[in-house]
């Protein structure tokens, strides 16, 4: 429960930051570089082109968001259908979908992300494009596996026999056998593809100079570390491990609470 | 052996792709000549310099040209170093390897205990300990690991070099940071799989004959806690590799990836060529591998 609180009290702060935190991109040199606390305007001090640290942190979680969520989107929505359907229906699907699959989880995702990006250019769009691209085999291979184990389960034989069509079936009675850990995948998908995204953008590949990225931000905070102005880099960081924290958390305790067997196990405790 | 040899063709097969894939998304990329020349290059320069590195000839042609290169081990001149581009790679690669090596060891050395711990105390408030702190290790990026321990080791305490690799002390923070996140991973799965195994009756068994509670950990239910594990641990190295992008970056380390890195911001087809091959290449062998070391480890998977 108190991941859950954690999540909600970042996700609100950093959805509704351009209410109250200034322009991210907002230069003012004369008070460049303050460190934290030292002034009330800029809680977090500022970086080398005066711009307020809490407010680029902020947006900064807000693209994180908005990439991990709309990334996983892609992964699954592009997975989870070829999964069902390779599970379901069996035959030359499934094993055109599987080594499809395997291909896809033997590669490094996060090279492939950075060979793509440097031949195709940086962005936001783009960026989200290549992480739901490198997301879908797992999807994939976790919606295989459930529909295979829902497939011979007796309602779905009845539903068969019923004279039910393949997409009814699928969606009306597999898919639910199969959404708790589904969920969780999901879930978990998004803080994987939100430090995939600060990874790229620490190296210069990632959302490009007009979005404020946390990973650019640490990346350009990281050169002034050892003239001592820590906070550039490392508030941003905090920020960054406390919201994949907070999420990871939520994903393990869905994962409890959707699994019968470790609903007892927890309970035992 | 039929799999073993189903599963070789398959990675061939794979690498094929991954290259066929590079190569079209090389030459939907764009132009590396207009960031060769300069900018008041006239028409017959830039066709000379065409010319001079192959681009002018059909593109199925230089597929046909490439593909025989590969099998070769031959992937053309990088364009920005003028040095063929495999050896330029491959001679960086000893670096790479080491920090992986390194990274990999002090991974184990330390998850494995850890995670048989927490395991041995199950419930009591070390176990917690443990975990929220590899909950919080798995959550933080690499990048940001590495810069935490740069804080502390370089410039606060200044016990560390953080910059370069002139001598082994060059390695431990690079080496830290990417073992770190894996320590957490590793305790996790450690613990998660000894935890399926304790309440076997053979670990009951070997309780009630005596033997000490460290045997029957380590030797009894840790051997049949780290067969999943190994199955983490080849999908681990291949996020390794990738983690060697960033800790090479932080840290200065002269390996292959930040010479690719270079190549990738300057379109060099041949080096992004060699690094693609080498890198899916070694990635692939690891799956491989992991594969064939499956079936030696539990005589249930042994391959018909």
């Amino acid at each position: 429960m108190k991941a859950w609180w954690g999540l909600a009290a970042i996700a609100l702060l950093a959805v509704f930051a351009p209410l109250f935190t200034p322009d991210p991109r907002a230069q003012d040199l004369g008070s460049a570089l303050l460190p934290p606390l030292s002034s009330l305007t800029h809680l977090l001090g500022t970086d080398a082109l005066g711009r307020d640290v809490l407010s680029l942190t902020l947006h900064g979680l807000r693209v994180s968001l908005l990439v991990g969520i709309a990334s996983s989107l892609i992964g699954a929505g592009i997975g989870i259908p070829l999964g069902l359907l390779a599970g379901y229906s069996g035959g030359w699907l499934e094993r055109l979908v599987m080594r499809a699959v395997d291909v896809g989880l033997s590669l490094p995702g996060m090279l492939v992300a950075l060979v793509v990006l440097a031949l195709w250019g940086t962005g936001l769009d783009k960026l989200i494009v290549v992480l739901g691209l490198t997301s879908w085999a797992g999807f994939a291979r976790l919606a295989r596996a459930g529909a295979l184990s829902q497939r011979s389960l007796e309602h779905v034989l009845a539903a068969q026999a019923l004279g039910a069509g393949m997409r009814l079936i699928i969606v009306r009675h597999v898919l639910p056998g199969i959404m708790g850990a589904l969920i969780v995948k999901f879930t978990l998908e998004i803080p994987a593809n939100m430090l995939s995204e600060a990874a790229l953008s620490f190296l210069g590949l990632g959302t490009g100079v007009d979005t404020p990225s946390l990973g650019s931000s640490i990346a350009l905070g990281y050169g002034r570390l050892y003239s001592g102005q820590w906070w550039l880099s490392l508030l941003p960081g905090a920020a960054l491990t406390l919201l994949v924290l907070s999420i990871n958390a939520c994903g393990e305790a869905l994962r409890v609470q959707l699994d019968p067997r470790q609903r007892h196990a927890a309970r035992d405790e | 052996m039929t799999y073993l040899l189903t599963r070789v063709g398959q990675t061939l097969l794979t690498l094929w792709l991954i290259l066929t894939l590079t190569f079209v998304g090389i030459n939907l990329a764009g132009d590396p000549i207009s960031l060769l020349v300069s900018d008041s290059a006239t028409s017959q320069e830039r066709l000379a310099l065409e010319q001079s590195l192959g681009l002018d000839a059909a593109p199925l042609e230089r597929y046909g040209r490439y593909l025989i290169g590969v099998l070769e081990g031959n992937l053309g001149k990088s364009f920005v170093f003028d040095r063929p581009a495999l050896p330029l790679l491959l001679e960086r690669l000893p670096i790479t390897l080491l920090l992986v090596a390194v990274s990999l060891t002090l991974s184990l050395l330390i998850g494995v205990p850890l995670g048989v711990i927490a395991a041995a105390r199950h419930g009591a408030r070390l176990e917690r300990a443990i975990l929220t702190g590899s909950a919080v290790a798995v959550s933080a990026p690499t990048f940001f690991i590495g810069i935490v321990l740069i804080f502390v080791f370089a410039v606060q305490w200044r016990v560390l070099p953080s910059q370069g690799a002139s001598d082994w002390t060059h390695f431990i923070l690079p080496a830290l940071t990417l073992s770190i996140p894996r320590v957490a991973l590793f305790t996790r799965y450690i613990r998660a799989g000894l935890l399926e195994v304790l309440p076997e009756d053979f670990i009951r068994t070997a309780r009630a004959k005596g033997l000490p509670s460290g045997a029957i950990l380590y030797g009894h239910a840790l051997r049949n806690a780290l067969l999943p594990f190994i199955t983490i641990l080849g999908l681990q190295l291949g996020s390794l590799l990738s983690g060697t992008v960033i800790s090479e970056t932080l840290f200065a380390l002269p390996g292959i990836n930040r010479l690719a890195l270079e190549g990738l911001t300057r379109l060099d087809y041949p080096l992004i060529l060699a690094y693609t091959l080498i890198s899916s290449g070694t990635v692939l062998g690891l799956n491989l591998l992991t594969d064939a070391l499956y079936g030696l480890v539990d005589p249930r998977v042994r391959y018909a």
